[in-house]
Protein backbone atom coordinates (compact mmCIF):
# COMPACT_ATOMS: atom_id res chain seq x y z
CA UNK A 1 0.00 0.00 0.00
CA UNK A 2 1.42 3.29 -0.91
CA UNK A 3 -0.27 5.82 1.94
CA UNK A 4 -1.09 9.24 0.88
CA UNK A 5 -3.86 10.30 3.58
CA UNK A 6 -1.17 11.58 6.13
CA UNK A 7 -3.34 14.73 6.60
CA UNK A 8 -5.72 12.03 8.70
CA UNK A 9 -3.22 10.01 10.66
CA UNK A 10 0.25 9.17 10.06
CA UNK A 11 1.18 6.07 8.54
CA UNK A 12 3.23 3.76 9.42
CA UNK A 13 4.52 5.40 12.57
CA UNK A 14 8.62 5.38 13.42
CA UNK A 15 9.51 1.86 15.19
CA UNK A 16 10.30 4.09 18.50
CA UNK A 17 6.61 4.91 18.76
CA UNK A 18 5.63 0.85 18.66
CA UNK A 19 8.21 0.07 20.84
CA UNK A 20 7.10 3.31 23.30
CA UNK A 21 3.03 2.07 23.43
CA UNK A 22 4.23 -1.14 23.92
CA UNK A 23 6.90 -1.02 26.90
CA UNK A 24 4.19 1.58 28.60
CA UNK A 25 1.99 -1.14 28.60
CA UNK A 26 4.01 -4.14 29.46
CA UNK A 27 6.91 -2.27 31.42
CA UNK A 28 5.14 -0.10 33.67
CA UNK A 29 1.46 0.23 32.68
CA UNK A 30 0.76 1.87 36.33
CA UNK A 31 -1.96 4.51 36.50
CA UNK A 32 0.20 7.47 35.86
CA UNK A 33 -0.20 10.32 38.92
CA UNK A 34 -2.19 8.42 41.37
CA UNK A 35 -0.46 5.20 43.16
CA UNK A 36 3.34 5.96 45.29
CA UNK A 37 4.49 2.50 44.24
CA UNK A 38 7.70 2.38 41.77
CA UNK A 39 5.56 1.98 38.30
CA UNK A 40 3.44 3.96 38.94
CA UNK A 41 5.90 7.25 39.68
CA UNK A 42 7.48 6.02 36.57
CA UNK A 43 4.41 5.91 34.55
CA UNK A 44 3.91 9.47 36.17
CA UNK A 45 7.61 10.41 35.50
CA UNK A 46 7.36 9.51 31.25
CA UNK A 47 3.98 11.40 31.50
CA UNK A 48 6.06 14.52 32.80
CA UNK A 49 8.90 13.77 30.13
CA UNK A 50 6.02 14.47 27.63
CA UNK A 51 4.65 17.43 28.88
CA UNK A 52 7.88 18.95 29.20
CA UNK A 53 8.78 18.14 25.44
CA UNK A 54 5.72 19.56 23.79
CA UNK A 55 6.15 22.72 26.25
CA UNK A 56 9.74 23.11 24.53
CA UNK A 57 8.62 22.64 21.25
CA UNK A 58 5.69 24.79 21.54
CA UNK A 59 6.70 27.24 23.87
CA UNK A 60 4.61 27.32 27.01
CA UNK A 61 4.77 26.10 30.83
CA UNK A 62 5.00 22.12 30.88
CA UNK A 63 1.91 22.59 33.22
CA UNK A 64 0.22 24.33 31.09
CA UNK A 65 0.45 21.06 28.55
CA UNK A 66 -2.84 19.81 28.94
CA UNK A 67 -3.20 15.81 27.18
CA UNK A 68 -7.09 15.02 25.76
CA UNK A 69 -7.95 12.38 23.64
CA UNK A 70 -7.52 13.96 20.59
CA UNK A 71 -7.67 17.37 19.00
CA UNK A 72 -11.83 17.88 18.74
CA UNK A 73 -11.30 17.49 22.39
CA UNK A 74 -8.75 20.11 22.88
CA UNK A 75 -11.14 22.48 20.54
CA UNK A 76 -14.25 21.86 22.66
CA UNK A 77 -11.80 22.07 25.69
CA UNK A 78 -10.82 25.80 24.56
CA UNK A 79 -13.96 26.69 22.69
CA UNK A 80 -16.37 26.10 25.87
CA UNK A 81 -14.16 26.64 28.22
CA UNK A 82 -13.03 30.39 27.14
CA UNK A 83 -16.54 31.80 26.10
CA UNK A 84 -19.47 33.62 28.27
CA UNK A 85 -22.53 34.20 27.72
CA UNK A 86 -23.20 36.88 25.29
CA UNK A 87 -19.86 36.89 23.22
CA UNK A 88 -18.89 37.09 19.76
CA UNK A 89 -16.55 34.51 18.34
CA UNK A 90 -15.14 35.02 14.49
CA UNK A 91 -13.66 31.71 12.96
CA UNK A 92 -12.34 31.00 9.40
CA UNK A 93 -13.59 30.03 6.27
CA UNK A 94 -11.10 26.99 6.12
CA UNK A 95 -12.42 25.53 9.49
CA UNK A 96 -12.86 21.70 10.21
CA UNK A 97 -16.08 20.73 11.60
CA UNK A 98 -13.90 20.34 15.33
CA UNK A 99 -13.78 24.49 15.34
CA UNK A 100 -17.29 25.26 13.40
CA UNK A 101 -19.88 22.50 15.47
CA UNK A 102 -18.58 24.02 18.83
CA UNK A 103 -19.09 27.34 18.43
CA UNK A 104 -22.61 26.85 15.94
CA UNK A 105 -23.68 24.27 18.91
CA UNK A 106 -22.95 27.48 21.53
CA UNK A 107 -25.16 29.48 18.78
CA UNK A 108 -27.66 27.29 18.97
CA UNK A 109 -27.72 27.38 22.84
CA UNK A 110 -28.52 31.22 23.23
CA UNK A 111 -24.84 31.56 24.64
CA UNK A 112 -22.87 33.27 22.07
CA UNK A 113 -22.98 34.91 18.08
CA UNK A 114 -20.07 34.08 15.32
CA UNK A 115 -19.17 35.04 12.46
CA UNK A 116 -16.88 33.53 9.53
CA UNK A 117 -13.88 35.53 7.87
CA UNK A 118 -12.91 34.50 4.24
CA UNK A 119 -9.26 33.28 3.76
CA UNK A 120 -8.17 34.72 0.78
CA UNK A 121 -6.24 32.77 -1.54
CA UNK A 122 -2.43 34.10 -1.99
CA UNK A 123 -3.51 37.20 -0.20
CA UNK A 124 -2.50 37.45 3.65
CA UNK A 125 -3.26 41.31 3.73
CA UNK A 126 -6.57 40.55 2.51
CA UNK A 127 -7.55 37.76 4.82
CA UNK A 128 -6.38 39.81 7.91
CA UNK A 129 -8.44 42.92 6.83
CA UNK A 130 -10.93 40.42 6.38
CA UNK A 131 -11.09 39.45 9.93
CA UNK A 132 -10.54 43.00 11.32
CA UNK A 133 -13.94 44.06 10.06
CA UNK A 134 -16.01 41.35 11.38
CA UNK A 135 -14.28 42.51 15.14
CA UNK A 136 -16.82 43.56 17.79
CA UNK A 137 -17.01 45.24 21.10
CA UNK A 138 -17.91 41.85 22.28
CA UNK A 139 -15.80 39.71 20.14
CA UNK A 140 -14.28 37.44 22.82
CA UNK A 141 -11.70 35.11 20.64
CA UNK A 142 -10.78 33.79 17.21
CA UNK A 143 -10.31 30.56 16.67
CA UNK A 144 -8.75 29.37 13.39
CA UNK A 145 -6.81 26.53 11.78
CA UNK A 146 -2.41 26.96 11.09
CA UNK A 147 -3.54 25.12 8.10
CA UNK A 148 -6.57 23.91 5.99
CA UNK A 149 -7.06 20.30 6.14
CA UNK A 150 -8.54 20.65 3.04
CA UNK A 151 -6.36 22.74 0.74
CA UNK A 152 -2.72 23.25 2.23
CA UNK A 153 -3.78 26.62 2.81
CA UNK A 154 -1.25 28.39 5.45
CA UNK A 155 -3.01 31.19 7.42
CA UNK A 156 -1.01 34.30 8.68
CA UNK A 157 -0.69 33.23 12.09
CA UNK A 158 1.74 35.66 13.13
CA UNK A 159 -0.38 38.65 11.75
CA UNK A 160 -3.29 37.53 12.95
CA UNK A 161 -1.93 36.86 16.93
CA UNK A 162 -0.17 40.25 17.01
CA UNK A 163 -3.36 41.88 15.77
CA UNK A 164 -5.32 40.26 18.27
CA UNK A 165 -2.89 40.43 21.19
CA UNK A 166 -2.97 44.45 20.66
CA UNK A 167 -6.76 44.16 21.05
CA UNK A 168 -7.03 42.27 23.95
CA UNK A 169 -9.05 39.56 22.02
CA UNK A 170 -8.01 35.36 22.85
CA UNK A 171 -6.53 33.67 19.80
CA UNK A 172 -6.95 29.96 19.69
CA UNK A 173 -5.27 27.92 16.96
CA UNK A 174 -5.94 24.86 15.48
CA UNK A 175 -2.90 23.09 14.73
CA UNK A 176 -4.19 19.62 13.50
CA UNK A 177 -2.07 20.01 10.52
CA UNK A 178 0.56 22.00 11.64
CA UNK A 179 2.13 20.32 14.54
CA UNK A 180 4.99 18.60 13.82
CA UNK A 181 5.61 20.16 10.40
CA UNK A 182 4.95 23.86 10.37
CA UNK A 183 6.20 26.28 12.74
CA UNK A 184 4.49 26.69 16.00
CA UNK A 185 5.70 28.98 18.85
CA UNK A 186 2.95 30.40 21.01
CA UNK A 187 5.14 33.27 22.79
CA UNK A 188 6.25 34.27 19.75
CA UNK A 189 2.99 33.74 17.88
CA UNK A 190 0.78 35.39 20.18
CA UNK A 191 -0.98 32.28 20.50
CA UNK A 192 -3.15 31.57 23.47
CA UNK A 193 -4.25 28.49 23.51
CA UNK A 194 -3.04 25.83 20.99
CA UNK A 195 -5.00 22.22 19.52
CA UNK A 196 -3.20 19.48 18.64
CA UNK A 197 -3.65 16.14 17.73
CA UNK A 198 -0.64 13.77 18.64
CA UNK A 199 -1.71 11.44 16.23
CA UNK A 200 -0.52 12.90 12.85
CA UNK A 201 2.57 15.28 12.59
CA UNK A 202 3.96 14.22 15.83
CA UNK A 203 3.71 10.89 15.12
CA UNK A 204 2.13 9.67 18.32
CA UNK A 205 -0.64 7.08 18.45
CA UNK A 206 -4.26 7.62 17.51
CA UNK A 207 -6.32 8.95 20.90
CA UNK A 208 -3.76 11.65 21.61
CA UNK A 209 -4.34 15.11 21.64
CA UNK A 210 -2.96 18.29 23.42
CA UNK A 211 -4.34 21.62 24.42
CA UNK A 212 -1.53 24.31 25.22
CA UNK A 213 -2.49 27.30 27.64
CA UNK A 214 -0.49 30.06 27.39
CA UNK A 215 0.40 31.73 31.09
CA UNK A 216 -2.46 34.02 32.27
CA UNK A 217 -5.15 32.06 30.25
CA UNK A 218 -8.15 30.25 32.45
CA UNK A 219 -9.97 28.02 30.90
CA UNK A 220 -13.36 26.64 32.85
CA UNK A 221 -13.28 22.76 32.83
CA UNK A 222 -15.34 20.85 30.37
CA UNK A 223 -15.25 17.49 32.32
CA UNK A 224 -14.99 17.06 35.96
CA UNK A 225 -13.33 14.03 38.05
CA UNK A 226 -10.61 12.69 39.99
CA UNK A 227 -7.02 13.66 39.38
CA UNK A 228 -4.86 12.56 41.93
CA UNK A 229 -4.44 15.71 43.82
CA UNK A 230 -7.00 17.53 46.13
CA UNK A 231 -8.71 14.56 46.71
CA UNK A 232 -10.52 15.50 50.14
CA UNK A 233 -12.43 18.26 48.66
CA UNK A 234 -15.56 18.14 46.44
CA UNK A 235 -13.97 20.83 44.51
CA UNK A 236 -12.34 20.46 41.16
CA UNK A 237 -8.59 21.70 41.28
CA UNK A 238 -7.92 24.84 40.13
CA UNK A 239 -4.14 24.83 38.87
CA UNK A 240 -3.41 23.26 35.70
CA UNK A 241 -3.08 20.66 34.76
CA UNK A 242 -5.56 18.88 36.60
CA UNK A 243 -8.39 21.16 36.05
CA UNK A 244 -8.45 20.66 32.74
CA UNK A 245 -7.13 16.88 32.85
CA UNK A 246 -9.64 14.75 34.97
CA UNK A 247 -9.55 10.91 34.88
CA UNK A 248 -6.60 8.55 33.76
CA UNK A 249 -4.62 9.76 31.40
CA UNK A 250 -3.70 7.66 28.20
CA UNK A 251 -0.39 6.60 29.35
CA UNK A 252 0.59 3.83 25.81
CA UNK A 253 -0.43 6.42 23.78
CA UNK A 254 1.41 9.40 25.71
CA UNK A 255 4.44 7.34 26.03
CA UNK A 256 3.98 6.79 22.17
CA UNK A 257 3.49 10.52 21.87
CA UNK A 258 6.74 11.68 23.06
CA UNK A 259 8.53 8.86 20.81
CA UNK A 260 6.74 10.61 18.13
CA UNK A 261 7.79 14.20 19.06
CA UNK A 262 10.79 13.06 19.99
CA UNK A 263 11.19 11.68 16.08
CA UNK A 264 9.99 14.99 15.01
CA UNK A 265 12.75 16.98 16.91
CA UNK A 266 15.51 14.53 15.96
CA UNK A 267 14.52 15.13 12.54
CA UNK A 268 13.85 18.75 12.68
CA UNK A 269 10.31 20.08 11.93
CA UNK A 270 11.79 22.40 8.99
CA UNK A 271 13.07 19.56 7.13
CA UNK A 272 10.36 16.96 7.39
CA UNK A 273 8.47 19.66 5.60
CA UNK A 274 11.13 20.46 3.37
CA UNK A 275 11.24 16.79 2.22
CA UNK A 276 7.03 16.60 2.18
CA UNK A 277 6.84 19.83 0.43
CA UNK A 278 9.34 18.21 -2.77
CA UNK A 279 7.00 15.77 -2.65
CA UNK A 280 3.67 17.81 -3.29
CA UNK A 281 5.44 20.11 -5.55
CA UNK A 282 6.66 17.05 -7.84
CA UNK A 283 3.02 15.81 -7.51
CA UNK A 284 1.84 19.35 -8.76
CA UNK A 285 3.87 19.16 -11.69
CA UNK A 286 3.04 16.00 -12.90
CA UNK A 287 -0.73 16.57 -12.59
CA UNK A 288 -0.49 19.74 -14.19
CA UNK A 289 -0.43 18.27 -17.62
CA UNK A 290 -3.25 15.94 -16.84
CA UNK A 291 -5.97 16.98 -18.86
CA UNK A 292 -9.28 17.31 -16.99
CA UNK A 293 -7.45 17.44 -14.01
CA UNK A 294 -7.94 20.63 -11.57
CA UNK A 295 -5.47 21.09 -8.51
CA UNK A 296 -6.68 23.88 -5.95
CA UNK A 297 -3.88 25.78 -6.42
CA UNK A 298 -4.91 28.18 -2.97
CA UNK A 299 -1.10 28.72 -2.21
CA UNK A 300 1.87 29.62 -4.01
CA UNK A 301 4.10 27.28 -6.03
CA UNK A 302 6.96 27.53 -4.19
CA UNK A 303 5.30 27.41 -0.42
CA UNK A 304 5.91 25.09 1.36
CA UNK A 305 2.40 22.49 2.42
CA UNK A 306 2.51 18.89 2.71
CA UNK A 307 -0.89 18.58 0.94
CA UNK A 308 -2.88 19.34 -2.01
CA UNK A 309 -6.48 18.87 -3.24
CA UNK A 310 -7.73 17.76 -6.67
CA UNK A 311 -10.53 16.41 -8.90
CA UNK A 312 -10.75 14.87 -12.37
CA UNK A 313 -13.62 15.54 -14.73
CA UNK A 314 -16.45 13.55 -14.54
CA UNK A 315 -16.06 11.86 -11.61
CA UNK A 316 -16.91 11.99 -7.89
CA UNK A 317 -14.19 12.38 -5.71
CA UNK A 318 -14.82 9.12 -3.93
CA UNK A 319 -14.70 7.46 -6.96
CA UNK A 320 -10.91 8.52 -7.82
CA UNK A 321 -10.34 7.35 -4.30
CA UNK A 322 -11.61 3.95 -5.15
CA UNK A 323 -9.95 3.37 -8.45
CA UNK A 324 -6.49 4.36 -6.49
CA UNK A 325 -7.46 2.01 -3.57
CA UNK A 326 -7.89 -0.90 -6.58
CA UNK A 327 -4.04 0.02 -7.14
CA UNK A 328 -2.58 -0.09 -3.67
CA UNK A 329 -2.82 3.50 -3.08
CA UNK A 330 -4.50 5.31 -0.05
CA UNK A 331 -5.61 8.74 -0.90
CA UNK A 332 -8.60 10.79 1.32
CA UNK A 333 -11.70 11.93 -0.94
CA UNK A 334 -14.90 13.82 0.17
CA UNK A 335 -15.57 16.87 2.18
CA UNK A 336 -12.45 16.11 5.04
CA UNK A 337 -15.31 17.01 7.92
CA UNK A 338 -15.26 20.76 6.37
CA UNK A 339 -18.25 21.99 5.25
CA UNK A 340 -16.93 25.62 5.32
CA UNK A 341 -13.89 25.12 3.40
CA UNK A 342 -15.46 23.30 0.07
CA UNK A 343 -18.45 26.20 0.38
CA UNK A 344 -15.34 28.67 0.77
CA UNK A 345 -13.53 27.42 -2.49
CA UNK A 346 -16.85 26.11 -4.50
CA UNK A 347 -16.03 22.45 -4.24
CA UNK A 348 -19.26 21.57 -2.18
CA UNK A 349 -20.74 19.22 -4.93
CA UNK A 350 -18.07 17.07 -5.50
CA UNK A 351 -15.65 17.15 -2.49
CA UNK A 352 -11.96 17.04 -3.18
CA UNK A 353 -9.34 14.17 -3.62
CA UNK A 354 -6.56 14.97 -0.99
CA UNK A 355 -3.12 13.86 -1.14
CA UNK A 356 -1.32 14.27 2.00
CA UNK A 357 2.91 13.36 2.05
CA UNK A 358 4.20 12.26 5.27
CA UNK A 359 7.88 11.67 6.29
CA UNK A 360 8.59 7.83 4.86
CA UNK A 361 6.93 8.46 1.06
CA UNK A 362 9.01 9.12 -1.73
CA UNK A 363 9.60 10.05 -5.27
CA UNK A 364 8.44 6.80 -6.17
CA UNK A 365 5.31 6.95 -4.41
CA UNK A 366 4.64 9.97 -6.37
CA UNK A 367 5.32 8.57 -9.73
CA UNK A 368 3.32 5.69 -9.13
CA UNK A 369 0.13 7.98 -8.35
CA UNK A 370 0.82 10.36 -11.12
CA UNK A 371 0.78 7.73 -13.57
CA UNK A 372 -2.97 6.36 -12.28
CA UNK A 373 -4.23 9.57 -12.03
CA UNK A 374 -3.26 10.32 -15.91
CA UNK A 375 -5.12 6.62 -16.77
CA UNK A 376 -7.99 7.65 -14.43
CA UNK A 377 -8.28 10.97 -16.70
CA UNK A 378 -8.11 9.13 -19.96
CA UNK A 379 -10.93 6.74 -18.88
CA UNK A 380 -8.33 3.97 -19.16
CA UNK A 381 -9.16 2.54 -15.42
CA UNK A 382 -12.67 1.86 -14.60
CA UNK B 1 13.46 8.59 62.07
CA UNK B 2 13.01 12.12 61.77
CA UNK B 3 12.03 13.46 57.71
CA UNK B 4 11.47 16.83 56.11
CA UNK B 5 10.14 17.17 52.72
CA UNK B 6 8.92 19.49 49.86
CA UNK B 7 5.24 18.77 49.54
CA UNK B 8 3.30 18.87 46.18
CA UNK B 9 0.02 18.90 44.84
CA UNK B 10 0.33 16.25 42.24
CA UNK B 11 3.20 14.56 40.93
CA UNK B 12 3.94 17.03 37.78
CA UNK B 13 4.69 19.33 40.08
CA UNK B 14 7.30 17.47 41.56
CA UNK B 15 9.02 16.11 38.52
CA UNK B 16 9.30 19.86 37.71
CA UNK B 17 11.39 20.34 40.86
CA UNK B 18 13.45 17.00 40.69
CA UNK B 19 14.52 18.30 36.85
CA UNK B 20 15.38 22.21 37.94
CA UNK B 21 17.60 20.62 40.97
CA UNK B 22 19.32 18.26 38.70
CA UNK B 23 20.20 21.07 36.69
CA UNK B 24 21.81 22.83 40.03
CA UNK B 25 23.49 19.26 40.81
CA UNK B 26 21.23 18.33 43.86
CA UNK B 27 19.27 15.07 44.00
CA UNK B 28 16.13 14.74 45.20
CA UNK B 29 13.49 11.26 45.41
CA UNK B 30 9.65 12.05 44.88
CA UNK B 31 7.36 10.04 46.33
CA UNK B 32 3.93 9.69 47.74
CA UNK B 33 3.78 11.98 50.51
CA UNK B 34 3.48 9.66 53.49
CA UNK B 35 2.07 11.79 55.97
CA UNK B 36 -0.64 13.57 54.31
CA UNK B 37 -2.95 15.92 55.62
CA UNK B 38 -6.53 14.54 55.42
CA UNK B 39 -8.15 17.84 54.45
CA UNK B 40 -5.57 18.15 51.05
CA UNK B 41 -5.72 14.74 50.78
CA UNK B 42 -3.45 13.16 48.40
CA UNK B 43 -0.28 14.23 47.17
CA UNK B 44 3.99 14.05 46.43
CA UNK B 45 6.56 14.91 49.03
CA UNK B 46 10.07 15.42 47.48
CA UNK B 47 13.03 14.41 49.52
CA UNK B 48 16.32 16.09 48.59
CA UNK B 49 19.91 14.78 49.40
CA UNK B 50 21.41 17.63 51.40
CA UNK B 51 20.05 21.05 52.06
CA UNK B 52 15.71 20.96 51.86
CA UNK B 53 15.83 24.96 52.37
CA UNK B 54 18.52 25.15 49.49
CA UNK B 55 16.26 23.92 47.25
CA UNK B 56 13.57 24.84 48.21
CA UNK B 57 14.61 28.15 47.79
CA UNK B 58 15.32 27.19 44.44
CA UNK B 59 12.19 25.82 43.59
CA UNK B 60 10.16 29.19 44.50
CA UNK B 61 12.28 31.63 42.74
CA UNK B 62 11.43 29.38 39.69
CA UNK B 63 8.01 29.11 40.34
CA UNK B 64 7.36 25.77 40.41
CA UNK B 65 4.30 25.50 42.42
CA UNK B 66 4.67 23.87 45.67
CA UNK B 67 2.60 23.23 49.44
CA UNK B 68 6.11 24.46 51.61
CA UNK B 69 8.02 21.85 53.95
CA UNK B 70 6.79 19.74 55.94
CA UNK B 71 8.41 16.79 58.28
CA UNK B 72 7.10 14.25 60.14
CA UNK B 73 8.68 11.02 62.71
CA UNK B 74 8.60 8.14 61.16
CA UNK B 75 6.22 5.74 63.70
CA UNK B 76 8.39 2.33 63.54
Amino acid sequence: MIYLDNAATTFPKPQSVLKAVSGAMSLYGANPGRGGHSMALKAGRKVFETRSILAQMFSCDSDRVIFCDNCTTALNTAIRGSLKKGDHVIISSLEHNSVLRPVHAMKNEGLISYDVFYVEPLNNDKTLENLKLLIKKNTAAVVCTAVSNVFGTVLPIDEIGSMLRKRGIKFIVDAAQAAGSHRLDMKNQSIDVLCLPGHKGLMGPMGTGVLLLSEGIELQPFKYGGTGSGSMSAEQPMFYPDRLESGTVNLPGIAGLKAGADFVRKAGFESILRRESELIRLLREDLSVIRGLTVYDYMQWNADTNLLSFNIDGYHSEQVAELADRWGIALRAGYHCSYLAHNSYGTEKTGTVRVSAGPFNTKKDIKILSFYLNKIALRKIM
Amino acid sequence: MHYTYIKFENQTYGEKAVSLLAKSGIKANLRRNPNPNHKQGCNFALFVNGNVWEAYDIITKNHVKNLGVESYRERL
